[in-house]
């Protein structure tokens, strides 16, 4: 099992459940567990209505763990860019 | 109160959820599994139904994240091991999580506890209609439920319940183009099995048919044509002249890979039927980009936008060119069909599709170029010499030209004045070489920038069937 973690900056006004799921998706297809820490609490990304409560919003820093078999390195830089850019939303 | 959502006015015979003719099953279900099991084959096939507009099946997305939230799932089934009735745990799950969104700061946040509570109550009974479909009365309405009668055919809605603007039930209705009115508290008892016309804009109801905006608005003096991916959609529209892009990755992104040929037939000849003699101009398939396929397009691009798509995929899986290429020939024995080639960026790819069309006997059909690489426009005197026709692709031609790409919703920067000069140049050559030229982009569908389009010379506007009326009614307004 390999592990990687990085720093993310939020981007968005609010984060709601669309790039919550949004994410979860592409975690899933990256074949990852993720988790996001935030303020000393730590979060899988398939738990969308407590993450939804953590009312992240544009400047907050979320510390993303990444656990695989692959390349989680690879894993993560797509994540943490798809998190910065946006969540997939107009920022 | 009334909340309307924008969309027009439709009629229809009205029938009824959470009324006399209404079927509410109650879920007698006690096995949690199932329950879950159930919903998520639902939404699943909701966001699965590549009919509709991206946007309409994300939130489908929504719901199926939701329904894997362990904070919902496990917490209710560990309710149920300790001796709760099922039932029970869910409302109270629900409505304990709900109350925490209820409480956001954010508004938006606040929201989205009516979206939870509809995700509570498809899991604690199914409400379905009648099979009707005109307008539906109800007192209260999921999304899914929403998705369920559209499906039927459903095209207006009148709730009991209030609507807010910023639910997904009316983000929902907006991109299927359902007109909504809520918050009626009139009885509508009386109305059920009567002709009822609603309008989405303004909330008015009345009873018998009322001609809609559209048919009001002979929209027939203007070259509008419909955009189409499915013979669903072409069936259902009415007052085009044409389809002017029938999106043929359907299947592809269907089935995620290659479909059987026999599939592909199928589909394209019940297209053309759909069509009625119209003329329909088929797109080759036009992966790559925000539309992968396994298989066919390539993993891992730095930059899919700017990467392998459209005819580039085509030139490389010389099969799938040639395949698709016979399966339109075949549809085109049941009525006037043209090919259109998408993501053409010079002369010779053109030639070489059209090489490929005339060794499987297809010399005959028209074959044009999708304009919507600023290349194909600069080269428009060449692009002439193998081309039959035109078809102007605005959104990745403006994500080209202005370095944005369509999901940074950024609007075009200078009143699109850079696009429309390089548009109306090409325009203007193609024209004067006899070629004729359309626009399937959403520039089309946006009455901003209709009349602008037949200005440089467009001879017709190509949208969804939903944009007809108010691109008609800027048309009207101009001349």
């Amino acid at each position: 099992m390999n592990e990687a973690t990085c720093w993310v900056v939020i981007g968005n006004e609010i984060i709601h459940f669309r790039p919550l799921a949004r994410l979860r998706e592409l975690c899933g297809r990256l074949q990852v567990d993720v988790r996001l820490s935030f303020r000393g609490d730590t979060l899988s990304v398939s738990n969308i209505l407590a993450l939804t409560g953590w009312e992240l919003s544009r400047g907050d820093k979320v510390l993303v763990e990444v656990r695989g078999h692959g390349d989680v390195e690879a894993a993560l830089r797509t994540i943490a860019e798809f998190i910065e850019k946006g969540f997939g939303e107009a920022v | 109160m009334i909340i309307a959502t924008a969309t027009g006015v439709v009629g229809g015979v009205a029938s009824g959820i959470g009324y006399r003719t209404a079927t509410r099953r109650h879920n007698s279900n006690n096995n949690i599994d199932k329950l879950f099991a159930l919903a998520r084959r639902r939404y699943q096939r909701w966001a699965d139904d590549l009919s509709l507009p991206t946007e309409a099946r994300e939130l489908a997305h929504v719901y199926l994240a939701l329904l894997d939230d362990p904070d919902l799932y496990q917490t209710i089934a560990n309710l149920v091991r300790k001796g709760r009735p099922l039932a029970e745990a869910i409302t109270s799950q629900f409505e304990k999580q709900a109350r925490l969104l209820d409480g956001a700061l954010h508004p938006y946040l606040r929201q989205r506890a009516g979206d939870l509570r509809s995700l509570g109550s498809e899991l604690l009974g199914i409400e379905a209609a009648e099979g009707e479909t005109g307008i539906l009365l109800a007192t209260s309405l999921t999304p899914l439920g929403l998705y369920e009668a559209y499906e039927k055919g459903v095209r207006g809605i009148v709730l009991l319940d209030t609507l807010s603007p910023t639910s997904h039930l009316a983000i929902l209705a907006g991109t299927l183009g359902v007109s909504i009115v809520a918050g009626v508290t009139t009885d509508m008892q009386p109305w059920l099995g009567q002709t009822l016309s609603i309008d989405g804009a303004t909330g008015h109801i009345w009873e018998g048919e009322r001609l809609s905006t559209a048919q009001q608005l002979n929209i027939a003096p203007f070259p509008l044509w419909l955009n189409a991916a499915s013979e669903r959609e072409i069936a259902t529209a009415h007052g085009y002249k044409g389809v002017g892009l029938f999106r043929t990755e359907f299947l592809y992104l269907q089935c995620g890979g290659v479909p059987t040929v026999d599939n592909e037939v199928e589909h394209y000849v019940a297209a053309v039927k759909a069509a009625g003699g119209k003329q329909i101009i088929f797109r080759l398939l036009d992966l790559g980009s925000d539309k992968p396929v396994a298989g066919l397009t390539l993993d891992r691009e730095p930059n899919p936008m700017l990467g392998e798509r459209g005819v580039r995929i085509l030139l490389r899986r010389r099969d799938i060119l040639e395949r698709q290429l016979k399966a339109l020939l075949t549809a085109s024995t049941f009525g006037p069909l043209s090919i259109m080639v998408p993501m053409v960026v010079s002369p010779y790819e053109m030639a070489e599709v059209r090489a490929a069309l005339v060794d499987l006997g297809g010399g005959h059909l028209p074959l044009g170029a999708m304009l919507e690489t600023p290349a194909s426009l600069l080269m428009i005197d060449e692009m002439c010499a193998v081309s039959d026709f035109f078809s102007l692709g605005t959104n990745d031609l403006s994500a080209y030209i202005y370095a944005y790409c369509r999901s940074s919703h950024v609007p075009l920067p200078d009143g699109a004045d850079a696009l429309f000069r390089l548009m109306g140049d090409a325009v203007r050559q193609a024209k004067q070489r006899g070629r004729g030229v359309g626009v399937c982009g959403e520039l089309a569908g946006d009455p901003q920038y209709a009349r602008r389009l037949l200005d440089i010379g467009c001879d017709y506007l190509s949208m969804v069937a939903s944009a007809f009326t108010r691109v008609g009614e800027a048309l009207q307004h101009s001349s």
